[in-house]
């Protein structure tokens, strides 16, 4: 057996590669753990005007969770944002953005313990 | 015939390099304008401490230790902007000619020269961080190159340069952390190729030993910085930094692992660029594979397999995702070590229109394609705006448009960029995913920035009431349009040149 690894290219190639993926999987399992939060966010335009838009949001998840919806423009920087608890029942929020013919980014991301729900889309106005 | 031919690389890539800058003036993206803010502060409050109020919403934070630099150079009349511009091209060059160390190692002088002239104008990986503006860690990746360098050195000469090796640790304490995920993976490959190769791994415990060496030095150099700082080190893990993060990173989270792999081996992480560059490099690394099985050259294999795997299960979330880069660095290797011509050099020119987060392309993208900037300003008209701020009583407030927010934040037109160069303070920044900060007072600003703009006139007794004096609205408009601030009663447009406007709160 010995001799086996001692001689081979790809024993030795194993002997070191099979540790270090194994801790890999530990920190992987580790830092993974299953999620079992489903988040759902529906946006509805309500209203447009020449100066803004209205949209009507709901969000829902399967666990009460804390989080924030944003809605950013040019990728990062927020225009909007609401910090919300989200309990067993579905939230509304009510979001009005200045009209300029642009994609705004929503993003929404929640927590509860080690599990999170993510939510990206785009509203139009 | 090399050397001539390495000389004319040395004076393409500097061209390549200043070219930009003349364009540009500075350098684009989020990390200049904030991380310029913090030194301004400390400048202006002639301590470094970890509050940045009142010219900053920060009340405490962990960054790294380059913060020093352009501090120290404020002392000398140099503005942060212009430092980290300066220390941004510089690496990017420097970078080449390490990286032709590196190939050396392996190649003769002509594939060296192939490789280091493809890393130039299409792999610099410092290059494409520092101008899309994530300069701590493009200036990192210079550091890294150092400590690879030096690395190799010594795993296939069992020569080191321990001043070398130890600037290219400090640099990287300094500039980015994260790299340390990159010397580890080096290090697992090196030590692959010693015990495959030779059955020991003698020469990979005393590089260890090294590693610890100069680490320990560069630790020891920057404990004042550090004993001030490294109690916020966790502020980034708080949950509603996480999730600030998460809902940056929200799309990339979603990936199944085929979305997953194909975005490590073939996305630039830098301006999240799909490139067919990437993909043909990969595939003559699988062409040549054979060659790489064994000897020295297995250190590259080692290296792409670790990369890989790691940022497959580990690094796939969040910024550390940013590591795959360095499979760069194997792609730029292997088309010296493929190519016996120095002919194939005459393919770069043609590579200036195929899409990648090469200095070559971004290059010509300033000119044609500016989407690909995050975002792009033509800084000449910039800077006519900043020299008429300078005129501005000092205690003059912005409120500037786009706002800053996010843990990756700048304002669509660098209005944050105010404040380090005019020492005017600005409103409604900032957001740090590595900070602590008044969140409820934050979301008070965005909002307050959300109902200007639908409606200029809405909130004067506010804006007053946080003492703004002016309204800066640049070239790239987000929420502000200067058509509702003209003709307002509450309003009078003190400057309006090249697209920018300026407006003073009556």
């Amino acid at each position: 057996m010995k001799m086996i690894i001692t001689s081979s290219r790809l024993s030795r190639f194993l002997v070191i590669f099979i540790p270090l993926f194994l801790i890999l999987l530990t920190f992987h399992i580790y830092w993974n753990p299953e999620n079992r939060m489903k988040l759902e966010v529906k946006c509805k335009k309500i209203n447009q005007t020449q100066d803004y838009c209205s949209f009507n949001c709901s969000i829902k998840s399967n666990m009460p969770s804390v989080g924030r919806i944003v809605v950013t423009h040019t990728v990062w920087a927020a225009i909007f944002e609401e910090k919300i608890q989200l309990n067993n029942e579905e939230q509304n929020i009510i979001i009005m953005l200045p009209r300029r013919n642009f994609v705004y980014y929503i993003r929404g991301a929640f927590y509860n313990n080690s599990n999170y729900g993510i939510y990206d889309g785009e509203l139009e106005c | 015939m090399e050397n001539k031919l390495l000389i004319i690389l040395i004076i393409l890539s500097l061209i390549i390099r200043v070219y930009p800058f003349l364009i540009l003036g500075s350098i684009l993206g989020a990390d200049v304008g904030r991380f310029a803010i913090i030194s301004h502060t400390w400048f202006l409050k002639k301590q470094i401490t970890p509050n940045l109020q009142p010219y900053d919403m920060a009340e405490s934070f962990f960054y790294f230790p380059f913060l020093l630099i352009p501090y120290a150079f404020e002392y000398l009349g140099i503005n942060s902007i212009t430092t980290i511009t300066f220390i941004s091209y510089a690496t990017s060059f420097l970078g080449i000619v390490v990286f032709y160390k590196i190939a050396r190692l392996f190649l003769d002088k002509e594939k060296a020269l192939i490789s280091a002239a493809f890393y130039s104008f299409i792999f610099d990986i410092v290059f494409a961080y520092n101008l899309m503006g994530v300069f701590p860690y493009g200036v990192a990746s210079f550091f890294f190159l150092i400590v690879m360098w030096q690395s190799l050195k010594f795993a296939i000469e069992n020569k080191i340069n321990l001043p070398l090796l130890f600037m290219g640790f400090f640099g990287i304490l300094l500039f980015h952390w994260y790299l340390f995920f990159g010397i580890m993976l080096l290090f697992f490959a090196l030590i692959t190729y010693e015990w495959v190769e030779k059955k020991t791994i003698k020469n990979s415990l005393k590089l260890l030993l090294h590693y610890s060496i100069v680490n320990a030095i560069g630790v020891i150099i920057l404990s004042p910085y550090l004993f001030i700082f490294l109690k916020y080190f966790g502020i980034a893990n708080k949950s509603e930094n996480v999730v600030d993060l998460f809902s940056y990173a929200s799309g990339r989270i979603k990936f199944g692992p085929i979305k997953a792999l194909e975005n490590i081996l073939f996305v630039s992480y830098p301006g999240t660029i799909f490139s067919s560059i990437y993909v043909a490099s990969f595939v003559l690394f699988l062409l040549s594979l054979k060659s790489f099985l064994k000897g020295k050259e297995s250190i590259w294999l080692y290296f792409f397999v670790y990369t890989v795997l790691f940022s497959l299960f580990l690094f796939n979330e969040l910024n550390l995702l940013r590591i795959t880069t360095l499979l760069w660095l194997l792609y730029a290797f292997v088309i010296g070590f493929c190519f016996k011509s120095k002919w194939v050099l005459l393919l770069i020119p043609f590579l200036v229109l195929v899409q990648s987060a090469s200095p070559l392309y971004l290059t010509y993208a300033l000119h044609f394609k500016q989407e690909h900037f995050v975002p792009f300003v033509d800084f000449s008209k910039f800077n006519k705006a900043i020299e008429f701020i300078r005129s501005l009583p000092e205690n003059s407030t912005f409120l500037i448009d786009g706002g800053g927010a996010g843990c990756t934040g700048a304002s669509a037109n660098y209005g944050e960029r105010i404040f380090p160069l005019t020492s005017r303070k600005i409103f409604y920044f900032t957001n740090y995913c590595w900070a602590d900060y008044n969140r409820s007072e934050y979301r008070n600003r965005v909002d307050l920035y959300r109902r200007v703009s639908i409606n200029a006139s809405c909130c004067i007794d506010e804006l007053k009431a946080y003492n703004i004096t002016h309204i800066f609205i640049g070239e790239k408009r987000v929420g502000f349009d200067p058509k509702y601030f003209l003709n307002n009663s509450n309003y009078e447009l003190v400057y309006n040149e090249d697209d920018y406007y300026i407006f003073k709160v009556v």
